[in-house]
């Protein structure tokens, strides 16, 4: 909380906005640099949609919990937006509204009895829910297509542009990107962010300052899974099929494993564990069997040697290297997390 | 304010890590006279022994015809190069596989294993005309005359049973029912298709189909319900040896007395193992688990001493780089997928692993891209596995 | 439905819970004393299986030796893990467990493959033959492995409940700062704690291992059962993880005979999510702040 006050105190919002802005004019001009290779193009778009499911689940760890059942939220937008263009032929732009909608009413009834309960219980609670969402689009076949999934869910054409073209869909999921990433990365500098964070520190206490935790809880729960499900709906129309095995527990699992490596204190952390994890896993493929031993390894490797994560990165540099410590707070939590005067 | 520059930093990270992906590539072997093949298969995850076994198929073959001196191709003699990259047999891996054989390495050639794989992998590689060839039992409606460059090489269990049934029936004269078990999902229904059209053909009595879940730990609350039906027979597919074992083992410990079948297990070890003396009576059409000719044995040894085991289902597909480089020198081309998918369809191959083995399937699919081979049956009884049986699938006129 | 069909399915919703049951205990050993997320404890199963099937049928071994042997060998292995890697992560939030446990999985079903090799693999049975109830089979290895579960869920429940190490352990898992002030060893209460949580998945894959078949990646669906099991019954509770073992095993049966076994496991996953939300802490469990 302190470090959050002092960031606050000593924004500076001119110079905050061109940072933003020269990594959005990197990322508009990243296809270019590339010269349109699709295969890294492929690996970005990927990339987009894993920081978008990291930072809308962080969103939800920002009150002190994680949720599992975030893959059955994105299933939720991918199956409605696939549903709407398949069915009644609508495209992706209806669908990713629509999905936002379902997804998000569907998670504020599911979350008024869910958060009765705490912690690990959460957990698994979060874990039943998102499998009996996928389970349901299993069982349905008739309507949901079962095991086999909906085929031939084309991407949308606006005007000229057709974004069958891997470029154009650059961008398309670099805009989703963006306003997610904004959108966490906002609230969580307004007041609301700062109760969320009150509740994840001490439920109670805030509550007994008059904080609604429930309400809050419930709001948070809701647009993170709003925002997961309109990442689904893009998923559904880059990949133009899906099928329930896409979004079981193990896609929320490698979000938390993002967030965790990235870092669970501000909102680049999720960014940076998305990004970072996702290419090691593509570099890694050409080990063949070692792939998925040596991604644990990193991953056991970071959490022991790394504890803040990826974002923390800066902060031990300015420590070690050049010697300059923020203030005794920061010099002393650091000192903490390389092991050294603990008791 | 530090959040900020922490994106700006991640982007930096971003551009610097594909920089480093663009020129990962591998470049092993840099020889102007070489034709990649890309490997887009499961080496990790639940169905790794399918995956793995394609893979040392695929590598075995290479070495063997680049020893050789490589593939004729017009007056030129090329080596085969082989990459892999696992998918862990799920669908949106499997595409970015895909595209990364197809984008990057600029692959022309590619071979899958499993359903989920071959899946995410058509979608692009049809359009790109890319040639696959792929172990792939299930989602009928993703192939046929709309994907001339997907070529079905390992025999699915409607061409198993043209050998195995002939044999049942010979073997157990008694069979007047049988009933089905399946794993819930896309393979276990199109599986259930086949074995219903097979039944008909062979005029054997369909009970109906229980469908198991992929997280299914007991088997008995299933098989107790099987045997409500009161089947002659048990056939399971695709099921692997384990799940096949212990469907075995409750049905025995249960009271069934019949055969089960099951086209998709490929080691009477495994059942063995499982079911102790209860495994008499399971047929397993996929395998040869004794070496009969010269060339079969060859190539066992030569498995064991390259991968250190010999996985017995890598046999069955041994044959599939062979006929792909036959396909090359006879359309005197590998650059044109067109005339190689035209030349491969009327390969035969004879004495490989699998005996004959060619391509068919123009009256049952409408395209010739169906491998067929002879179908070795093994039979376990007095706690034995031996070879029973062994035909060419006496596929049905018109097939 | 008949006599014999509904002495079929108690039979084999009996066996079921106990060996649920089982593999259910150890984790909520761990969950309890040390409030750990032990996600990798399917893997472990896994390889108290392999040690077993090694032992047994490649070595030759005696198959109870094997058993023990087994228990011991994983227990000082799970001891070993949580000397390693989770002792540092003690203390910080729960996340961090999770994470650990999550590339244990990755690491130990994967080096698993390259070990073991993928190859499908079965531990061959102890003793055969079965008896007949009312028309209903029941195999001596079924009851023979039934009992040893209900035995071991005894004997764990009487260590807790009557030893000085149960209670030290007890003590542990209610107030760690306080148990330590009473002149309890809390570093080494949880590494016993985390072995003995081990070797009893140890067993329960050798158990499991011998009544189906073994492979690297049997695993995850043991810890998809635990986490099932512990979580409704309870977190440290030792009878919560035998009723929730019950539930499960009953589900499994009567619903997979009755109806389909796609909606026996919705029902297994609807039936948590009731009890949760009624009984927000499990069945008998203590609450987690």
């Amino acid at each position: 909380m302190n470090e959050k006050s002092k960031t606050l105190l000593r924004n500076r919002p001119s110079l905050v906005v061109l940072l933003w802005l020269a990594g959005i004019a990197l990322l508009l001009a990243f296809p270019f640099l590339i010269n349109q290779e699709r295969y890294i193009l492929h690996v970005a778009i990927v990339v987009f949609f894993n920081i978008c499911l990291a930072t809308s689940m962080w969103l939800i760890w920002s009150l002190g919990f994680v949720s599992f059942a975030h893959a059955g939220f994105m299933g939720i937008g991918a199956y409605t937006s696939a549903l709407f263009f398949l069915r009644l032929g609508l495209p992706l732009w209806f669908g990713v509204i629509a999905g936002a909608l379902v997804g998000a009413l569907i998670a504020m009834v599911v979350s008024l009895p869910l958060m009765r309960t705490r912690a690990v219980y959460f957990f698994m609670a979060s874990w039943a829910v998102g499998e009996v969402i996928k389970r349901i689009f299993a069982y349905y076949r008739g309507f949901f297509g079962g095991w086999e999934g909906l085929f031939r869910i084309m991407p949308p054409k606006l005007g000229p542009l057709d974004f069958a073209n891997r470029t154009a869909y650059y961008y398309l999921a670099m805009v989703l990107m963006v306003l997610i990433v904004l959108v966490v990365y906002r609230l969580n500098k307004t007041r609301t962010g700062w109760i969320f964070w009150s509740i994840h520190e001490a439920e109670v206490l805030s509550s007994h300052v008059g904080i609604h935790a429930l309400k809050y809880k419930v709001a948070a729960f809701t647009i993170a899974s709003a925002l997961a499900a309109m990442t689904g709906a893009l998923y559904a129309h880059y990949h133009t099929y899906i099928n329930p095995k896409s979004f079981d527990i193990w896609t929320s699992e490698f979000a938390l494993v993002h967030i965790i490596v990235g870092g669970l204190s501000t909102a680049a952390g999720p960014v940076l564990g998305a990004v970072f994890l996702t290419i090691i896993d593509e570099l890694l493929r050409p080990t063949e069997f070692y792939r998925i031993v040596i991604f644990g390894v990193i991953l056991i490797l970071t959490v022991l040697f790394l504890p803040g994560g990826l974002e923390s990165i800066p902060k031990r540099l300015r420590l070690r290297l050049w010697k300059l410590p923020e203030d005794k707070d920061t010099q002393k939590s650091i000192a903490g997390a390389f092991g050294k005067g603990r008791k | 304010m530090r959040r900020a520059l922490l994106f700006v930093a991640g982007l930096l990270v971003l551009l610097i890590a594909f920089g480093a992906c663009s020129r990962g590539t591998p470049s092993g072997m840099i020889q102007d006279k070489v034709i990649k093949i890309g490997g887009a298969v499961p080496l990790t995850g639940a169905v790794a022994y399918w995956g793995i076994c394609t893979d040392q198929a695929w590598k075995d073959g290479a070495e063997v015809i680049n020893a050789r001196g490589g593939v004729k191709v017009g007056n030129q003699n090329y080596k085969l190069q082989i990459i892999t990259y696992d998918h862990k047999g799920s669908t949106p891996d499997a595409q970015t596989v895909t595209k990364r054989l197809i984008e990057q390495d600029k692959v022309k050639y590619i071979y899958n294993q499993a359903a989920a794989g071959t899946i995410g992998m058509l979608e692009i590689s049809e359009p790109a005309k890319v040639l696959t060839s792929v172990a792939c039992w299930g989602y009928l409606e993703h192939y046929g005359k709309d994907f001339p460059y997907h070529f079905r090489s390992e025999m699915s269990d409607y061409e198993q049973g043209f050998a195995y049934m002939p044999f049942v029936k010979t073997k157990y004269p008694g069979i007047k029912k049988a009933a089905f078990l399946g794993p819930d999902d896309k393979d276990g229904y199109d599986c259930y298709y086949s074995y219903q059209r097979l039944m008909k053909y062979y005029d054997v009595q369909d009970l109906g189909v229980e469908y198991f879940q992929w997280e299914t730990t007991d088997f008995y609350p299933l098989v107790t319900k099987t045997l409500q039906k009161k089947p002659d027979m048990i056939i399971t597919s695709p099921t692997p040896p384990g799940i096949t074992a212990s469907i075995v083992k409750a049905a025995r410990e249960l009271g069934f007395k019949g055969p089960v079948v099951s086209p998709g297990a490929s080691e009477t070890k495994t059942i063995l193992e499982v079911c102790g003396e209860q495994a008499d009576g399971v047929v397993l059409p996929v395998t040869l688990e004794t070496p009969q000719t010269q060339s079969q044995k060859d190539l066992a040894e030569r498995f064991k001493k390259r991968f250190g085991e010999f996985n017995l289902y890598a046999g069955n597909l041994s044959w599939w780089v062979y006929a792909l480089a036959e396909a090359f020198t006879v359309a005197g081309t590998f650059e044109d997928t067109t005339k190689v998918a035209d030349a491969l369809e009327d390969v035969v191959l004879k004495d490989t692993y699998v005996g004959t083995a060619r391509y068919a399937g123009e009256g049952a699919y409408g395209i010739k891209r169906q491998g067929v081979y002879d179908c070795y049956t093994m039979l376990i009884e007095d706690q034995k596995g031996f070879l029973a049986d062994v035909r060419f699938p006496e596929l049905p006129p018109g097939y | 439905m008949t006599l014999q069909l509904t002495v079929q399915m108690a039979i084999t919703g009996v066996t079921l819970g106990l060996i649920y049951g089982l593999i259910a205990i150890g984790l909520t050993l761990i969950f309890g004393v040390m409030r750990i997320i032990q996600y990798a404890h399917g893997e472990i199963y896994m390889l108290g299986a392999y040690f077993l099937y090694y032992w047994f049928d490649k070595w030759h071994l005696p198959y109870w030796a094997g058993f023990v042997m087994s228990a011991v060998v994983i227990f000082f292995f799970g001891a070993g893990l949580q000397l390693l890697l989770f002792r540092p992560l003690h203390g910080k939030d729960m996340l961090y467990s999770l994470a650990v446990s999550l590339a244990l999985i990755f690491i130990i079903s994967s080096a698993g493959i390259i070990a073991f090799g993928a190859v499908i693999r079965g531990i061959s049975s102890f003793v055969t033959g079965q008896i007949r109830i009312a028309g209903a089979e029941w195999t001596f290895e079924r009851m023979v492995i039934a009992g040893i579960s209900l035995v071991l869920i005894i004997a764990l429940w009487f260590l807790l409940q009557r030893t000085k190490i149960g209670l030290a352990m007890r003590a542990v898992a209610e107030d760690p700062e306080t148990s330590s002030l009473q002149g309890i060893n809390n570093r080494r209460i949880h590494w016993v704690a985390m072995g003995l949580g081990s070797a009893l998945s140890a067993m329960a894959g050798c158990l499991m291992g011998t009544l189906m078949f073994i492979v690297p990646s049997m695993g995850f669906l043991a810890t998809i059962k635990a986490f099932m099991i512990v979580i409704m019954g309870g977190l440290g509770s030792v009878p919560g993880a035998l009723v929730g073992g019950f539930v499960i095993g009953f589900i499994d049966s009567f619903l997979t005979t009755l109806a389909t076994s796609e909606l026996a496991y919705i029902i297994g996953f609807v039936t948590i999510f009731v009890i949760l939300v009624f009984k927000p802490s499990g069945l008998f469990g203590q609450a987690w702040e």
